[in-house]
């Protein structure tokens, strides 16, 4: 009785403990964060009487003056400061798009080669922990993605605007469908965390939404993508979408064979 | 006999694995921003319109320069009447150290005189100056201070 007594506290005592540190880490995740966010609101406002313009002087100054002028000539090519003004976000958001899609990809593009078993070599563990680790990786450059679209000013970008599908000022129907993958991303990439708890069947089923999660960031690049309309990037989708379509087909076929075999081995009942 | 199948080493995703590819990643990010940036750039330099080269301005011909007629073809300068040379009988003197030379003599008006300058009248003489004031009388031991109550 005093065992179990013992035992209950301890336990008590561990989920106290647990909570403490989770609201301390809370706590300071926020000041951290409003202090970042107060200090870029600043550094927007007057880059020039900001802390962290002057930070950014400061560290100026230690940099080689040779390095300088390269560095300045390259600045110059991606659209610095980082104000509204000027391209920088819009490049940004760009580039962000397209490796949040690249990532996507390589995440869905492994976790089939993961189920159809093409290669034997490569550990499961490995592959599921590229595959959880790629997903995670295309959901944070999706989140930078639309984030650095607020700091654009040739388009009036909201939060409410991103958060809230086909209400964005520009190609408001495929922006919509980008924001749909963006929260489908989320859940799938949450799912890893809690697959214990919701079970692996429902984890499984949950996990077939990727297809269209990939469907739809594929459909949203194509038709919202600045740079859709180029043949690099014309070459990257068709390859990209050909090469899961493909791996699809193998997967649905291995899983036929496979059924089959069962079917075939099973004793026939005369 | 039962045969022993050797499964491969069971490997997980390590923390440097992860970091590497989460450079990588970023790594693209930073070199398509770049390339992005420049392709930016040519496309608006090609779509810039050509600046206009300068027109060729019409240039005026120069004039010709007078030119000299050449000595050969200018006309003979008019001399002077040639004086008679008699060989043998000297020429007359006409130098002005000669007093046989007869000069013509010139006559000078006489030059106009200047009037004679006006004098100044000379001036007042100055009144005398008035006698200086007698000296203020000693203060005595009487006198009445201003103020007080």
């Amino acid at each position: 009785m005093t065992t179990l007594s013992k035992l209950s506290n301890q336990t008590s005592g561990k989920t106290l403990l647990n909570i403490m540190s989770i609201a301390l880490g809370v706590m300071v995740g926020g000041i951290v964060s409003l202090a970042l966010l107060w200090l870029w609101l600043q550094f927007q406002a007057g880059p020039a009487q900001s802390y962290l313009g002057a930070a950014s002087a400061y560290l100026w100054q230690l940099v080689p003056a040779g390095w300088q002028l390269a560095a300045l000539d390259q600045a110059q090519l991606m659209g610095l400061p980082l104000t509204g003004e000027t391209p920088a976000f819009w490049y940004m958001a760009r580039i962000g798009g397209i490796i949040a899609y690249l990532l996507l990809w390589l995440s869905v593009v492994w976790g089939l080669v993961m189920s159809t078993k093409i290669s034997k070599r490569i550990t499961p563990q490995l592959v599921y922990g590229l595959h959880e680790f790629l997903a995670l990786l295309a959901l944070g450059f999706m989140a930078l993605h639309s984030f650095v679209l607020l700091g654009d000013s040739y388009f009036d970008f909201t939060i409410f605007s991103l958060a809230i599908p086909f209400t964005a000022p520009y190609e408001p129907l495929w922006t919509g469908v980008g924001t749909i993958t963006f929260y489908l991303s989320l859940v799938l990439t949450a799912s890893f965390y809690v697959r214990k708890r919701i079970g692996h069947k429902i984890w499984r089923a949950l996990h077939y939404v990727t297809f269209l999660a990939y469907a739809l960031a594929l459909g949203h690049g194509l038709m919202a993508g600045s740079d859709s309309d180029t043949s690099v990037m014309t070459f990257v989708y068709l390859l990209t979408g050909l090469s899961v379509l493909f791996l699809t087909y193998f997967r649905l076929f291995t899983l036929k064979s496979k059924s089959n075999r069962k079917e075939a081995r099973r004793p026939i009942n005369i | 006999m039962t045969t022993m199948i050797s499964y491969p080493k069971r490997r997980k995703l390590t923390h440097k694995t992860r970091l590497a590819l989460s450079a990588l990643s970023l790594a693209g990010f930073l070199g398509g921003w770049n390339l992005i940036g420049r392709l930016e750039n040519q496309t608006v330099q090609a779509e810039e319109p050509p600046t206009p080269t300068p027109s060729p301005t019409p240039t005026a011909t120069p004039t010709r320069w007078p030119t000299i007629i050449p000595l050969s073809d200018a006309p003979p300068i008019p001399t002077l009447r040639p004086t008679m040379v008699i060989p043998n009988v000297p020429l007359p003197d006409t130098s002005l150290s000669n007093p046989n030379v007869d000069l013509p003599t010139i006559d000078l008006a006489p030059l106009p005189t200047l009037a004679p300058m006006a004098t100044l009248a000379p001036l007042p003489e100055l009144p005398a100056p008035p006698p200086p004031p007698p000296p203020p009388p000693a203060p005595s031991s009487h006198s009445r201070r201003s103020g007080g109550s």
